[in-house]
């Protein structure tokens, strides 16, 4: 009889490790008055260099299977990529390009957090090397909600950030 | 250090151990057969997984409402396969944890045992990506929360050009094709490498016990039944890839390392796991590891009779083609590799004897760190400090904390590697040559032997079930066994001491009464 009662005891002890750890304790990860901001994005920046024209001369030299009219830099530049809510920077970096000979597109991922309420988004990039100001920006009012997952990304066709 | 924490584990799984050896009895106490359990609750999840798979959608836009349906509308079957699948899904890493834990108490990983708890780690880390993929595909709240965090630490391994995270912020971006992936990973591609992976983990153990005891698998199964009726695994809301999910009832099971991500960052979050997983591979290799000699065959003495490579709990010796002339088929061939030193093969062998007077006791085959003959002269001198009218010889596995409570006790104890390196013979030479008047034998409980079937071979060999049997002239009255859960323990070691002196002194006044 003790027996049959320690196995009871001990089944029941079982199921509840099991019934009560798989859905309990609950996880917040983001407050009731907060919203996210993500970025996320894929773009390849400027070469390095311009591309030149081939004379005829090196044109030949090269294999007919090789034979481009234009010879272009392999490498990239890297991005600098900055993101503001009313001045408050969410996310400030320089991306180096993907590949080995950084000649790949830049990516990025990135989630910030931040109260809902009423901002003005600025989200500006500096893809060419320069020093003087963003090659591409973008200024927008948001009313973000609690709650709400806003997403930046960057149209490569129309070389402009999306916000949805 | 590592001893610090194996005396603990211990210390732990000592606390566990007695109520269960209680209510469970040895045979089906569910601490001896942890590896077994987590196969038979894989098994659940398989079959419960198939009923599951003939109602799933694999497409972002079905798979949360057929998981609906099956859970509400088909209740009956379908939500109790779903949270079958579930509590299965979790006890088997709850069965894992305490298994690991135990394997490393009981030291039981190094030597030859290298190789099980090595390829034990990859099994791990594809039991973990089963269940988080399959919370992946209930595509609900829970599973946004676990696609995008996965993603995320997918994303810091630097394999990937494009961000893996980026396609679950919109749902235009999410492709049917992926979840299709995220489908087969579960139901078919991991699910073939963990059976492989099985059979990897104890292909180098003889005899693995695969199954649990079946009321032990019929007990657990009634109890996920009825956990799955009275609370059935239900989904959160559906995945909204607009929203942020702020919170969610997390599988802590699977799921632990998750919260990691977010308070550290992925890469953190990959340094300890992969940092925990190497530790945990170059574990057998860590100090303080001892390399004793592998056991002995002396062809001599050998007749080939196949006892000491059936009862080899790790399948060290093999039987091979008599290489010396001798008139026997065969001999044993040790194979130092896969030896553990335990001596199981010297407790098998006919020809380890105490008796024997012409030349040096050497038996077929031996032990180098603890031979026959070195037992032989240790019980001798051991013997020698016994006195008084109940003389009791204890002998011990050197594993068992019983060998230093005896000693702390002033009693007098043999130590062996392992208490089935004890051929009955010695217990015979013990009592019939008047070196003692009883003799005690404890060690681990069956299920918990360090070198997993000494005390299960002893006890058959003392009971005359197993060969080499005990002698039938010796009286089994004056033979104490007290494995730890064994049906006869009734007690802690000095207890059971006390016992076997007062059975003595019962003896012994009721042998004087005819007398007087």
């Amino acid at each position: 009889m003790s027996r049959v009662l320690g196995q009871c005891v001990t089944y029941t002890a079982f199921a509840a490790v099991i019934g009560l750890l798989s859905v309990w304790p609950e996880y917040r990860m983001l407050s009731q008055q907060d919203a996210i901001i993500s970025l996320s994005f894929s773009h390849a920046a400027e070469r390095v260099g311009e591309c030149r024209q081939l004379t005829q001369e090196e044109m030949n030299e090269l294999p007919p299977n090789m034979r481009k009219p234009n010879a272009c830099p392999r490498e990239r530049h890297s991005a600098y990529v900055e993101v503001r809510a009313d001045n408050e920077v969410l996310f400030a970096e320089t991306l180096l390009p993907s590949g080995l000979w950084q000649d790949g597109k830049i990516n990025i991922y990135h989630r910030s957090t931040l109260p809902a309420g009423k901002y003005q988004l600025f989200i500006g990039m500096n893809d060419s090397g320069g020093n003087a100001g963003f090659d591409y920006e973008h200024t927008a009012n948001l009313q973000i909600a609690p709650g709400q997952n806003l997403v930046i990304g960057f149209d490569n066709l129309t070389n402009t950030f999306v916000v949805e | 250090m590592l001893l610090f924490f194996q005396k603990i584990a211990r210390a732990s799984l000592g606390i566990l151990h007695r109520p269960l050896a209680r209510a469970f009895g040895p045979v089906e106490n569910p601490l001896n057969h942890l590896g077994a359990l987590i196969i038979f609750f894989c098994w659940i999840v398989l079959i419960s997984g198939i009923w599951l798979l003939i109602f799933f959608h694999t497409s972002v836009s079905g798979a949360f409402e057929s998981v609906e349906y099956l859970t509400h509308e088909q209740w009956y079957l379908g939500g109790i396969m779903r949270s079958l699948h579930r509590y299965a899904s979790d006890a088997a890493i709850l069965a894992l944890f305490v298994h690991i834990v135990k394997e490393f108490a009981f030291d039981t990983y190094r030597l030859k045992r290298w190789f099980s708890w090595v390829t034990g780690v990859p099994l791990v880390w594809m039991l973990f990506t089963l269940g988080i993929t399959g919370y992946w595909l209930v595509w609900d709240e829970l599973a946004q929360y676990v696609a995008i965090t996965s993603a995320e630490l997918l994303d810091r391994i630097p394999i990937f050009t494009d961000s893996m995270a980026g396609n679950f912020l919109i749902e235009s971006a999410l492709s049917d094709r992926f979840f299709t992936l995220m489908a087969f990973l579960h139901l078919v591609g991991l699910p073939i490498f963990l059976v492989f992976g099985i059979w990897l983990h104890v292909f180098r153990l003889s005899r693995p016990a695969i199954n649990p005891p079946r009321r032990l698998m019929a007990g657990t199964l009634l109890c996920m039944l009825v956990l799955s009726f009275v609370f059935p695994a239900v989904s959160q809301d559906k995945a909204n890839l607009a929203q942020a999910t702020q919170a969610v009832n997390l599988d802590w099971f699977y799921l632990h390392a998750y919260p990691l991500v977010q308070q550290w960052s992925p890469g953190y979050v990959w340094l300890l796991l992969v940092g925990i997983s190497c530790v945990i591979c170059f574990a057998p290799w860590l100090p303080p590891g001892k390399i004793a000699e592998p056991a002995i065959v002396d062809l001599d003495n050998c007749n080939g009779c196949q006892r000491c490579a059936d009862d080899c709990p790790f399948g060290a010796i093999q039987m091979q083609p008599r290489s010396d002339g001798a008139n026997y088929d065969q001999e044993a061939v040790v194979d130092a590799d896969l030896c553990t030193r335990c001596g199981i093969c010297v407790g098998a062998c006919p020809t380890a004897t105490p008796f024997r007077t012409r030349g040096d006791l050497v038996p077929g085959i031996d032990l180098p760190e603890l031979t026959a003959a070195d037992l032989r002269k240790t019980i001798n001198s051991v013997a020698a400090t016994l006195s008084g009218d109940y003389r009791i010889l204890s002998f011990s596995c050197s594993g068992s904390t019983t060998a230093a409570t005896l000693k702390k006790a002033g009693e007098a104890v043999v130590e062996l590697k392992c208490m089935g390196q004890l051929p009955p013979p010695f217990l015979d030479y013990v009592l019939s040559r008047d070196l003692a008047d009883a003799i005690l034998m404890t060690g681990c409980s069956d299920g918990r032997c360090r070198y997993r079937f000494g005390t299960h071979w002893t006890e058959d060999r003392v009971t005359r079930k197993r060969d080499p049997r005990l002698r039938r002239r010796i009286d089994e009255s004056r033979i104490c066994r007290a494995w730890q859960d064994l049906p006869h323990y009734q007690g802690n070691v000095q207890k059971q001491l006390a016992t076997l002196r007062a059975s003595l002194r019962d003896s012994s006044d009721s042998n004087e009464e005819p007398a007087a």
